[in-house]
């Protein structure tokens, strides 16, 4: 592989540029890093694919390509469990909650067959949900298939939650200094944390008499998350991530704990990551720009926002319109579905959280869009549209 | 500092630039961790944006039934070990077990993700440990068995785990010899070095070092400090190879404070003078500018007060404005400047760099007014 930087448009930025975006890019002449090689050759990627569309033309979302797509992996599952992938039960998520937000209908059929095939992945003894059948309980499965059964909707859906076996496998994953594990022998980290309170919040078992077993320590764990940057780790001590952020965020507001971190550092934080040239986010500091971070950094805003007093001006300390436009022009493919960034293949996380974070752009940021454009409002702390969450929340509650 | 011996396989493999940067495959080196030559993953990593400008060929229908073909095998290899594991009959005192056994390991190796495998491994080791069958061997070439599935995937969180728990278990592992095990906790650095030289930003890479140190520590309490300023070698190491690794810089946040944990005042100016360096030389970096943020603030860190010094900010703008007179639209240092004017109660002063920040970074315009309005 040739060593030589690639020789391509010039590095000046030319008047066009500097009328339409104004945006210093990375100089040409600074190359001196893989990290700097590969920023360099992403924003060349979209300087290409902006350049290709006329100004004029609308963003347009390719809404029946998705769903056709999105339908097609459905249909596919049953045969997909031949393959004993640790993520089928987020790959169904993924499907689920993409077509919930592009407003498609699951025919009732289709919902029940997926009803039935997450029920495969139940681990009896212990409780909970396994990666595929067989497999033993994990939280972030556990975590992916009661939101897919949340955003099918349907009563053969929500009746299939035990929430007893789920409470039995989440004690379990408790440890001693208030975080979880994801699974027996298995890491601790902010993710599961987030997986084990999101479940027990949805399924109602945070009102019950063992919420304090549950909740017990969490907040100061997530507290103890915060590094010098403002951003939230994923263990204490770990680098700030984008994901995991979200993952300790989502937990406080559910726990009501927002003063546990500083707020205001981890908002600077978040504005941060929105890439100058790009307008998607990057998960780290000096990393790519990459598509599902639209949702998990693009959240942090609207989830910062519920303790501001004026939460109507946290949408405007990103920019929305960027946001979408990064979505829809570079992370979207015109035959269906999305990808991470110019360069990479679709697939079914990255179409999920482009879509997430596109709902965010729309309806908590101020991105201009149409009714031809628009997808459906996506609730910040569970991800999952806001039209089927307060229908599982009645259900839980009358449980 | 590493100082690992690397001996070749005596093949050559094309260097492979990228985030995983050109590396010649580095063979056995270790007889503890014995780490096998890993050319054929590296021959395999290409980085997505290499094949910019060329033409990637189609795959040939042979390519792809060969793919399907091995994803099939690979499948069946996991359903037949999920199912060893399952049979509540099976035992693994049986004559057949280990003939069954080792499929298990096969379906690992390709699959690292498979958790439930790994967990069915620790079943199987805590079990012999308990009849005291669980030979030295048997522990290393478990180990083994983690660094070559890591090779593969660097970041398939149960594989990290699994190790972690081979070399910190005390109460299962206890039957493994003392000599091995310490002598194998010395040198695991070498392992997450050797990942972090592959992806430096590689966060499992980075806690797997954080937890390693933290067992050491526990084993020889006094030798804090030593081990420390050997991280702190190390980390600095990593930054000057690449002033853009932040995990690095995020790392000498944590271990700073540490080692100085009579407060941030030893080290201060120190590093104000490091991360100056850094900045004048790449003043387009990010990272370097977040952590001279972090010690313009004093160096907060949990145990440590943050200090405030006399002059400090009012040295550092100086800094700002040195190099803004070179580079005029140089982003961070701009707000930085701001940031500083901020603190020193002298926000009149920051409309012009704030007007400037607006039409050089216009998607952070919205930012820019709220820092207006506070």
């Amino acid at each position: 592989m040739s060593t030589n930087t690639p020789s391509y448009p010039p590095s000046v930025p030319t008047e066009r540029e500097l009328t339409d975006f104004g945006v210093q890019r990375v100089q040409h002449e600074n190359i001196f890093s893989d990290t700097w090689h590969a920023q360099h050759y992403v924003e060349q990627r979209v300087f290409d694919i902006r350049h290709a569309r006329p100004p004029e033309k609308p963003l347009v979302l390719f809404r029946e390509k998705h769903v056709s797509w999105l339908m097609r992996h459905l249909q596919y599952l049953p045969r997909g469990s031949e393959s004993f992938d640790v993520l089928q039960g987020w790959s169904c998520f993924w499907i689920v909650h993409s077509l919930n937000l592009l407003g498609a209908t699951i025919p009732v059929p289709t919902a029940s067959m997926v009803v039935k095939h997450l029920a495969t992945f139940k681990d009896p003894v212990v409780g909970g949900y396994g990666g595929g059948p067989g497999q033993s309980s994990h939280l972030a499965s556990s975590f992916s298939v009661i939101m897919t059964l949340c955003g099918l909707g349907t009563e053969e859906a929500l009746m299939s939650i035990d929430s007893v076996s789920l409470l039995r496998f989440i004690l379990q994953m408790k440890q001693a200094d208030g975080s979880f594990r994801v699974s027996f022998g298995g890491e601790t980290d902010v993710r599961a944390m987030y997986c084990a309170i999101c479940i027990a919040s949805i399924v109602g078992l945070l009102k019950g008499v063992e919420a304090e077993k549950i909740t017990r320590g969490c907040a100061s764990y997530v507290k103890s998350l915060q590094g010098f940057d403002g951003g939230l780790g994923g263990e204490p001590g770990a680098e700030s991530h984008g994901g995991n952020s979200f993952c300790g965020l989502a937990t406080l507001v559910i726990l009501d704990e927002l003063d546990a971190v500083d707020t205001g550092a981890l908002l600077d934080w978040a504005v941060m990551r929105q890439m100058a040239y790009e307008g998607g986010f990057q998960g780290r500091t000096n990393k790519l720009v990459d598509s599902c971070y639209s949702f998990w950094v693009g959240s942090l805003f609207p989830l910062l926002g519920l303790k501001a007093r004026a939460p109507a001006g946290m949408s405007k300390l990103f920019d929305a319109d960027a946001l979408q436009r990064y979505v829809l022009e570079c992370a979207q493919l015109e035959n269906g579905g999305f990808r991470d960034k110019p360069g990479t293949s679709r697939d079914l996380m990255h179409s999920c959280y482009a879509l997430s974070g596109l709902s965010i752009a729309q309806h908590f940021g101020e991105a201009k869009h149409d009714a031809k454009n628009e997808v459906k409002k996506v609730d910040p702390v569970f991800n999952i549209a806001e039209d089927k969450i307060n229908y599982v929340k009645e259900f839980f509650s009358q449980t | 500092m590493f100082t690992g011996q690397y001996t070749y396989c005596g093949t050559n493999h094309p260097t492979v630039r990228g985030p995983y940067s050109g590396m010649i495959c580095s063979g056995k080196w270790s007889s503890y961790s014995g780490m096998i030559c890993s050319g054929a993953a590296v021959n395999n990593i290409v980085p997505w944006y290499s094949m910019h400008g060329v033409r990637r060929a189609r795959p040939s229908a042979e390519a792809l039934e060969q793919d399907k073909e091995r994803s099939i095998f690979q499948a069946g290899l996991i359903r037949r070990a999920l199912v060893i594991r399952n049979d509540p009959e099976q035992s693994v005192f049986d004559e057949e077990f280990e003939k069954k056994y080792s499929v298990v390991q096969r379906a690992i190796e390709s699959n690292p993700d498979e958790y439930t495998l790994w967990a069915f491994r620790r079943e199987i080791l805590i079990a012999k440990s308990e009849s005291s069958s669980l030979t030295d061997d048997e522990w290393k070439s478990e180990l083994q068995l983690t660094s070559l599935a890591l090779q593969r995937h660097p970041k398939a969180y149960p594989a990290w785990q699994h190790r972690l728990w081979l070399l910190s278990d005390r109460k299962h592992m206890s039957k493994v010899s003392q000599g091995l095990r310490d002598a194998s906790l010395k040198e695991e650095q070498r392992l997450s070095a050797y990942m972090l030289s592959k992806d430096g930003r590689n966060f499992h890479g980075w806690a797997h070092r954080m937890r390693v140190r933290s067992i050491l520590e526990s084993k020889s309490p006094g030798e804090e400090e030593n081990m420390w300023r050997q991280e702190l070698e190390f980390v600095e190491g990593k930054i000057n190879d690449d002033f853009a690794n932040y995990s690095a810089w995020h790392h000498r946040s944590v271990l700073l404070p540490r080692i100085h944990s009579e407060g941030p005042n030893i080290f201060l100016s120190d590093e104000l003078q490091f991360v100056r360096q850094a900045f004048y030389t790449e003043p387009d970096v990010q990272s370097a500018w977040f952590y001279h943020r972090w010690l313009l603030a004093g160096a907060p860190a949990r145990g440590n007060k943050a200090v405030v010094v006399d002059g400090l900010l009012e040295e550092e703008l100086a800094a700002c404005e040195e190099l803004l007179s070179i580079e005029k639209n140089a982003r961070y240092a701009l707000q930085t400047k701001v940031h500083i004017l901020t603190k020193l109660g002298r926000q009149s002063e920051t409309t012009e760099a704030l007007d400037l920040l607006e039409k050089i970074d216009p998607l952070r315009r919205g930012y820019y007014r709220h820092l207006r309005k506070t």
